[in-house]
């Protein structure tokens, strides 16, 4: 949240755009696949964009929403969703729902521009329904309130709205429940998928869930630490009794709550910052089993942003912000913390998708 | 006396003409402050005074349309009417420092001005300083600075100025000046009311569809009151006290794509007020000025806690030829700075003292040469010693035709915002100041004739700057760091012509500035910046004007011209350059003892869709009329 605080003077500052042109690459119908690259953008800059990364060739396209669409996105990005044969990506700055086709990502339906929609984050789909998880305004402290769980019918694109505590963030569906990891406080919200109601609601140690991931054994998985002071912990949930089995605290490290599974969901990388004024940033590896927090990093390295896992090859990707004003890189890693290569992407990638 | 005096203000001789207009021999009378304050110990400077038709014009405008106009200066606006920060020689907003009666009226939280809430009609003179300016200036003089002025009038009787304009899109500002005095006393009050609705139509190219709509949330709404008070004791020894009080509310016109969507619309309000009240007094002994300030900034963006600064500012330099040759002046300043910001610890103050020198030696009479030094002391660290060192040669003079081969070298710095060192979390206390060099070299050319008069100047230059400090993520919050390494050069041209008939009056003036500005280094391993133009520097920038007066009619075209500017430090994206062209014209009407002036105005005429600053809409072809009266009596 400082980091909307801060643009107030940061405005100052320059904005900035990111693209780059680079030779587009037909996407490989078999093989491994592409990755596809979520550049945020400068905050409040309008200028996310989307890459792609084609494992088998290793070459990349820029800017691939403005070369299939012929037009910018003008947004800053904070997720892509995949869903069937369709691409969600929730923008902020401009507010929006952006639906394109998931392999030539053309647009197939004009945007969701409702008023509902401010400040989207992240989106889950259950029963051909969207599950969107919405900031809404800030206050004068910039403080998200009036947060909802948008809820759109994929057959029509129509939106009811839920009532959310404020700064919902990670949202994850299983079986016919929806969990919404409530960053502003300590709990992790549970919607009836049936109901489309909140049926419970499952309270945390730590202030500041913001996301959720399953693991082999199909237990939940909830981090803390990103809009909060308080200690980053892991908490691993039985989705259906919603009982917390296990609670790691990350005392020694700064994690932001950022991470990933490996593609046999048995072990997770999370992000951490150096203690400030240090700008280091280190991944750490640790089991599903695990009890008590890793004592070393995997990877250090500076200015690490996203973190994502690429479930065809287990090969970690990791997105490097240099600064808010240039365009960023992509590390690939093996999961042992081995470099394998870098390419150049758009500003700020902060997440990933394999398709 | 009078060969001290001659020498003191002998180095007014490089003053663009209006200054020359002053009777000599009144000036070898009286202490009078007039030009820019520091330019005698500036030879070798590049500076420029914008002309007083130029500001007559645009009386009602702001100082970012007076300057982006009538100079090669780029202006970086968030939206019609909205922050304007200024770029000297490819250095950033902070990079300039703004004098207002020898107060630099920087934020000291953002550390830059906002052009757009400064209203041509508050000032009597503008002067562009270009180059690296902290042995006058002090902090934040890096590529150039903006010096407001106002010399006293000290002449009986008392006038009155009216304006009022109207245009496109709700456009509106009142204006009324007064000045009043008896030779001994004097007062001028200055005030100010402006008004912009900004809803004005485009082609949303950020939306689906690119539909045509109207810009929402862009309002400003400014008014102040500048009054002005002086006593002069005798011809040899003045007082003058300024005080200023502006307001500004401004909406912050959203990106594009938000144009519609009312839930996020933003707000900034800002409150300044500043005083400066200054004592001259002329003896055998030299020049003593002693001076004394206060400004309080107060800032509220939307709803939140104010971010307001306070500081006393006091100043006291000496001046004093020694020979014919040589003049010297030396002095001290001390500013004592308290900021109430919810966001820094509580009880942080800061002071500054500086130590400053200038001398002006003229080895030959064509031969004058400057050097001038500054230090500054900061708490908890000392500014890097700022000294400069120029000269200004007068290769070839004719009775009317002179050429002058310019040259300097000078240092810079800047301090650390309160922001960069304060700020909770990322501010960093261990932050240095920036640090910069420059050096240019010019030759300036000009000629005069019963009607024509021509004078042009072209100038090379070399920037650099160290410690450039850039605030970088740092995970959950941004950071200041000294990282970046600058180096700039760049070539700019002017060329102005005036020809005066009986009846008519044409003139044309012409500005160019190629500015190549460039990261040194790469930040970190993975930034590909090295070497590459740094983000809103445009690399041509040139401003055109054409003036032509007939009996009581006038005309007059502007065209400016800015060329494409990269986004990204990585130069992979860019906003597409654009040109602009103003058209005015008007007429002078008599009205018994009154003067007045209609002016008419019609601003983008070629309705160019562009975008300065990018996903900000621009307003296309739009008008003003304005209305001057002028009235003045003297016994």
């Amino acid at each position: 949240m400082y980091k909307h605080v801060f643009f107030l003077f940061l405005i100052v500052i320059t904005l900035s755009t990111a693209c780059q042109e680079d030779e587009p690459v037909s996407t490989s119908e078999t093989g491994l696949g592409d990755i596809v690259v979520i550049n945020e953008g400068k905050f409040g800059g309008a200028d996310g964009s989307l890459s792609i990364y084609n494992v088998d060739s290793q070459r990349v396209e820029n800017n691939v929403f403005e070369n299939a669409n012929s037009s910018k996105l003008s947004a800053n990005i904070q997720s892509v969703a995949l869903h069937q044969d369709q691409a969600f990506i929730l923008c902020n700055v401009a507010d929006k729902i952006e639906i394109v086709d998931a392999s030539t990502l053309q647009r197939v339906a004009p945007p969701i521009e409702d008023t509902v929609i401010i400040t989207p984050r992240y989106m889950t789909v259950a029963d051909n329904k969207a599950y969107v998880s919405v900031w809404g305004p800030y206050d004068e402290n910039y403080r998200p309130y009036d947060s909802k769980i948008a809820i759109i019918d994929l057959t029509d694109y129509t939106i009811t709205t839920l009532n959310a505590e404020d700064g919902p963030e990670g949202i994850l569906a299983y079986g016919n429940k929806v969990f919404v990891a409530n960053s502003y406080s300590n709990t992790v919200s549970v919607i009836n998928t049936q109901t489309a109601q909140i049926e419970s609601t499952i309270t945390l140690g730590s202030t500041g869930p913001v996301r959720l991931a399953l693991d082999r054994n199909e237990d939940l998985w909830v981090s803390t630490g990103g809009f909060t002071n308080d200690v980053p912990h892991f908490y691993r949930i039985d989705p259906t009794t919603l009982e917390i089995e296990a609670s790691i605290s990350i005392e020694d490290t700064r994690a932001t709550g950022n991470f990933t599974f490996n593609s046999s969901r048995d072990s997770l990388f999370f992000m951490s910052d150096e203690p400030y004024p240090a700008t280091g940033t280190a991944i750490y590896a640790m089991s599903m089993t695990a009890t008590t927090a890793p004592p070393s990093a995997l990877i250090n390295g500076n200015n690490f942003y996203g973190i994502g896992i690429d479930p065809n090859t287990n090969i970690l990707y990791v997105g490097v912000v240099p600064s808010y004003e240039t365009a960023g890189t992509v590390l690939r890693y093996r999961t042992n913390g081995t470099l394998i290569n870098d390419f150049p992407v758009g500003i700020a990638p902060n997440g990933f998708i394999s398709r | 006396m009078k060969k001290i005096l001659l020498f003191i203000i002998s180095g007014l001789s490089m003053l663009p003409a209006a200054a020359q207009e002053f009777d000599r021999e009144q000036w070898l009378e009286e202490v009078e402050i007039v030009g820019i304050p520091p330019e005698k110990y500036a030879a070798g400077s590049k500076i420029e005074t914008i002309d007083s038709t130029a500001q007559a014009v645009q009386l009602s405008g702001s100082l970012s349309d007076l300057l982006a106009q009538n100079s090669s200066l780029y202006f970086k606006e968030y939206g019609h009417g909205m922050l304007s920060t200024v770029s000297f020689r490819g250095t950033s907003a902070s990079h300039t420092a703004v004098l207002w009666h020898g107060l630099n009226i920087n934020s000291l939280t953002l550390g830059s001005t906002d052009f757009s809430n400064l209203p041509v009609f508050m000032f009597e003179a503008v002067a562009v300083h270009y180059g690296s300016g902290s042995a006058w200036y002090g902090s934040d003089a890096i590529g150039g600075s903006i010096v407001l002025h106002a010399p006293p009038l000290w002449t009986p009787g008392y006038s009155l100025q009216f304006v009022q304009t109207l245009g496109s899109f709700g456009q509106n500002f009142s204006g009324l000046k007064s000045t009043y005095g008896n030779g001994k006393w004097e007062g001028k009050t200055t005030t100010y009311y402006l008004q912009t609705d900004n809803n004005f139509a485009f082609k949303n190219t950020a939306r689906y569809g690119q539909p045509r709509e109207r810009q929402q949330n862009a309002g400003v709404q400014n008014y102040g009151i500048l009054q002005e008070a002086g006593y002069r004791f005798s011809s040899r020894r003045y007082v003058y006290l300024h005080t200023w009080y502006e307001q500004s509310r401004n909406d912050i016109q959203p990106v594009m794509g938000n144009n519609l969507k009312p839930e996020t619309y933003e707000h900034i309000r800002d409150r300044h007020l500043r005083s400066v009240i200054e004592y001259h007094q002329l003896t055998a002994q030299g020049h003593l000025s002693l001076m004394a300030g206060f400004v309080n900034d107060q800032q509220l963006y939307n709803r939140q806690a104010p971010i307001a600064t306070s500081r006393l500012m006091a100043q006291a330099t000496h001046e004093q030829s020694m020979s014919r040759k040589l003049t010297l002046k030396a002095g001290g300043s001390f500013q004592y700075i308290v900021p109430e910001v919810a966001y820094y610890e509580p009880g942080i103050t800061q002071r500054r003292y500086d130590l400053f020198a200038s001398l002006r030696y003229l080895p030959y009479t064509r031969w004058q040469l400057s050097l001038n030094a500054r230090q500054a002391f900061v708490t908890g660290f000392r500014a890097p010693l700022a000294p400069s060192l120029g000269s200004a040669w007068t290769i070839y003079q004719q009775k009317n035709r002179k050429l002058l081969l310019k040259n300097q070298v000078a240092r810079s710095y800047r301090v650390p915002t309160f922001n960069d060192l304060y700020w909770e979390p990322g501010g960093n206390s261990d932050l240095r100041p920036e640090n910069g060099w420059s050096t240019e070299g010019g030759l300036q050319y000009s000629q005069s004739q019963s009607r024509l008069s021509w004078t042009a100047e072209a100038t090379y230059y070399r920037l650099w700057v160290d410690d450039w400090i850039l605030w970088t993520d740092a995970g959950s919050y941004w950071s200041p760091q000294n990282m970046r390494e600058v180096e700039a050069q760049g070539i700019e041209l002017s060329n102005r012509l005036d020809w005066k008939g009986k009846r008519q009056q044409f003139s044309v003036a012409v500005h160019y500035a190629f500015t190549q500005s460039e990261n040194r280094k790469a930040l970190s391993a993975y930034d590909r910046s090295a070497g590459k133009q740094l983000p809103y520097t445009p690399l041509h920038r040139a401003a055109m004007n054409v003036h032509y007066q007939w009996r009581q009619w006038f005309v007059r075209g502007n065209t400016s011209l800015t060329s494409k500017r990269f986004l990204t430090t990585t130069n992979e994206s860019f906003l597409q350059g654009y040109t602009l062209v103003n058209l005015y014209a008007g007429k002078t009407l008599p009205l018994g003892k009154l003067r007045s002036n209609l002016t008419f105005q019609a601003n983008n005429l070629l309705n160019t869709r562009y975008q300065n600053v990018s996903n900000r809409a621009m307003p296309g072809r739009n008008y003003q009329i304005s209305l001057q009266i002028h009235f003045s009596h003297q016994p």
